[in-house]
């Protein structure tokens, strides 16, 4: 595995200190870099132990991540990469579900097969801690947030914890893993190293609440890289908004087959802007919602006219399904990574596959519901990773991340039906999606395209539309009005803080600086 | 040609050594069970035996395919899941038909449904693979103890799960030398 320039330089800012947060935009191989700080520092590990008279014990390293899904993903990954460095380790799961290894590889005297234990027993953790000292190798841990606890009771040294989606680590439920909650009474997490990985950095007003700009809680931010950043160095893609006309076609319909019809036609013409199967991840409104929409007839329909169509549906009330078959999560994963450039599929979620889940040929989303920036960005994430071909061609500078036209996967589109007129509730919605991505770069006026009313059947820029099409007009004018909003706004902001900071310092001035100054 | 899919293939301590020179199915359960303390800490001693009992099931089944006493074709393992189905392929009757191994170090015991947990063999049949409800000759144990109790065979499955107990394994493979360079070329062929 190589590693891109910006993981490098995360791996070494970490390196460096022993608690921190690393925030990089989802798609940047934030777990390549916790698999090499792992493997970097098993070494590290072992003087450690011995530092603390404790030279028969092993090192052992904690992944925790806030879904079992996603937590098998790291698993997977990571423990790939260790191997890859011929890093011989002893694994286990620490969450309420079953994973299972069947990895097909020529296990060797040096790297041989290690069963792979799945529990949330504290005393089968400790035998699992006491067969790798036996074994004399690294323990290496993955669970859950909700499972975390067990890890703590089993009292193994633990030498680095790397928390995923180390957002989730805001609040009272988990916060007892990065500090001490006196409230609750529950013993801190306690290892030598610590970091929070994370692509939405989850903030609190005061920098002594329980943000993560509380840096006692977290530790200083050691590596940052902004998403326009990471799609300008052709590791993302930049997102892309795609309004599906819907019209009053819903008029006198149910809520239910007004949205599967949107889904539908959303559908329909988002697979004309993707040069390979279209592949998109609808985010419903709840596992109801969701249930209805995938036993919906049209739905069901769609499956026996499009052979290679797949319908992919996934909840915390329903087991996974596939075109409406039930399967085991880890089937469920590996079918959707295993889509091929061919396959077409609908991907009906709520908030499962929202974070981390790395599945590179997802085109676009369609959010159904309202969502806070984080659920926002994290989804919209799912769609802006590159397509295999694309990041090999970027790598091997065969490619510029701006040569759009030439890659197969140019944008990671979001896909909003509009239904007759724009209301103040999906206005509203819209800005806060044009101001979370602001950070991308995002430009209303290329970044958000509709089809023509009449005429072109491709959707095109709304800025570039034909100025007798009123209807698209008035879409532009609302999306670009948004823009400017958003942009006084940030002056304003921005003139506020100067203003702040020069009342603060004018207030610390002597009176002869006071009179230089003026 | 078939291939063997069984991980176990990729797992086993020294997949070569278990078969070197093995002609009987008592030499084969005498390695697995040496081989499987090895290394209790890297796999558990009892899931190692049962893994490899699969693995040559899978041989079995595979490289037997018109002999009436298996009757199993287009067989494949089920990997992922503990639903008590080893493996499903397709029976006699060209119905879906359904597997599973039991690996017992005594070859006198007799299985019983709730001892050995077959119940879940026979629902998991019925209800997720849709092996026919009247079947008697789609459900198959395969199992190095003796064979099925009888209040398990005649009462609870009511003579709908056939198996091939230990006498009816040294029957088929003892000293059959085409089934063990058989099962020994696939081995070499899957591994390559």
């Amino acid at each position: 595995m190589e590693l891109r320039q910006h993981q490098i330089e995360a791996i070494e800012a970490l390196q460096k200190i022993n608690e921190g947060i690393i925030h990089l935009p989802t798609g940047t191989g934030k777990t390549n870099i916790e698999a090499v700080s792992i493997s970097n520092n098993i070494d590290n590990a072992y003087n450690w132990l011995k530092d603390k008279n404790m030279p028969d014990d092993v090192p052992v390293f904690v992944v925790l991540a806030p879904r079992i899904l996603l937590c098998n993903q790291l698993y997977g990954v990571i423990k790939n990469i260790l191997l890859e460095q011929n890093r011989d380790c002893h694994y286990l799961i620490v969450h309420s579900g079953k994973t299972q290894d069947n990895l097909k590889r020529m296990w060797t005297a040096e790297l041989p097969f290690r069963q792979l234990k799945s529990t949330t027993f504290v005393k089968e953790i400790i035998e699992e801690y006491e067969k790798a000292k036996a074994e004399k190798v690294p323990l290496i841990i993955f669970g859950t947030y909700d499972s975390s606890e067990r890890i703590v009771n089993a009292g193994i040294p633990v030498y680095m914890i790397l928390c995923d989606e180390g957002q989730y680590l805001v609040g009272t439920e988990f916060n007892w893993i990065s500090h001490e909650n006196e409230e609750s009474g529950i013993k801190q997490f306690n290892s030598h190293r610590k970091y929070y990985f994370t692509a939405t950095l989850k903030e609190t007003i005061s920098d002594e609440g329980l943000g993560m700009n509380n840096s006692n809680l977290f530790g200083p931010i050691i590596y940052v890289k902004t998403p326009l950043e990471m799609i300008n160095a052709g590791e993302i893609l930049r997102p892309r908004i795609h309004l599906v006309d819907i019209g009053n076609k819903n008029d006198g319909i149910s809520e239910l087959d007004g949205d599967v019809n949107a889904i539908i036609q959303s559908f329909i013409e988002h697979r004309i802007h993707c040069n390979i199967g279209a592949k998109l991840l609808v985010v419903t409104k709840g596992s109801e919602h969701l249930n209805d929409i995938v036993h919906h007839p049209k739905i069901q329909n769609l499956l026996e006219i499009k052979p290679n169509l797949q319908i992919f549906d996934i909840s915390s009330m329903y087991h996974p399904r596939i075109n409406g078959k039930e399967v085991r999560r880890e089937e469920f994963l590996k079918r959707l990574q295993g889509m091929t450039d061919v396959d077409e599929a609908i991907i009906f979620h709520i908030n499962i596959l929202s974070e981390g889940i790395d599945v590179p040929g997802i085109t676009g989303i369609m959010p159904m519901n309202t969502m806070g920036l984080s659920k926002f960005l994290q989804t919209l994430g799912r769609a802006s990773r590159l397509h295999v071909i694309d990041r090999k061609k970027l790598y091997e500078k065969i490619l510029k991340f701006n040569e759009l036209e030439k890659f197969v996967k140019s944008y990671a589109w979001i896909i909003v039906p509009i239904y007759g007129i724009i209301g103040e509730d999906l206005k509203e919605q819209i800005r806060e999606w044009i101001y979370d991505m602001r950070e991308h770069g995002f430009r209303a006026a290329e970044d958000v395209v509709i089809k023509e009313s009449k005429g072109r059947a491709i959707p095109v820029p709304i800025g570039g539309i034909n100025e007798r099409d009123t209807r698209a007009r008035a879409l532009f004018d609302v999306f670009v009005e948004i823009e400017h909003e958003i942009e006084e706004k940030e002056v304003a902001d921005k003139l506020a803080v100067e203003d702040f900071r020069l009342d603060e310092r004018i207030k610390h001035m002597s009176d002869e600086e006071l009179l230089k100054f003026d | 040609m078939e291939k063997l899919v069984h991980p176990f293939l990729w797992k086993c301590h020294d997949i070569e050594g278990l078969l070197t020179d093995v002609k009987k199915i008592s030499t084969f359960c005498t390695r697995l069970e040496q081989q499987s303390i090895l290394y209790p800490n890297r796999y558990e001693p009892d899931m190692y035996k049962g893994d490899g009992f699969e693995l040559f099931g899978e041989a079995l089944i595979k490289l037997s395919p018109i002999d009436n006493r298996i009757a199993i074709g287009n067989y494949e393992p089920v990997i992922d899941g503990d639903t008590g189905v080893d493996g499903v392929g397709v029976g006699i009757d060209g119905k879906i038909a359904t597997v599973q191994f039991k690996y017992r170090s005594n070859t006198a015991q007799l299985l019983t449904s709730t001892a050995d947990h077959l119940s879940n063999f026979t629902s998991a049949s019925f209800m997720k693979y849709g092996v026919d409800p009247k079947t008697k000759t789609n459900m198959l144990i395969i199992t190095t103890a003796e064979g099925l109790h009888y209040f398990t065979d005649n009462e609870m499955f009511q003579n709908q799960v056939r198996c091939l107990g230990y006498n009816q394994l040294k029957e088929l493979v003892d000293n059959n030398i085409l089934f063990w360079d058989a099962f020994r070329n696939l081995i070499i062929e899957n591994k390559k």
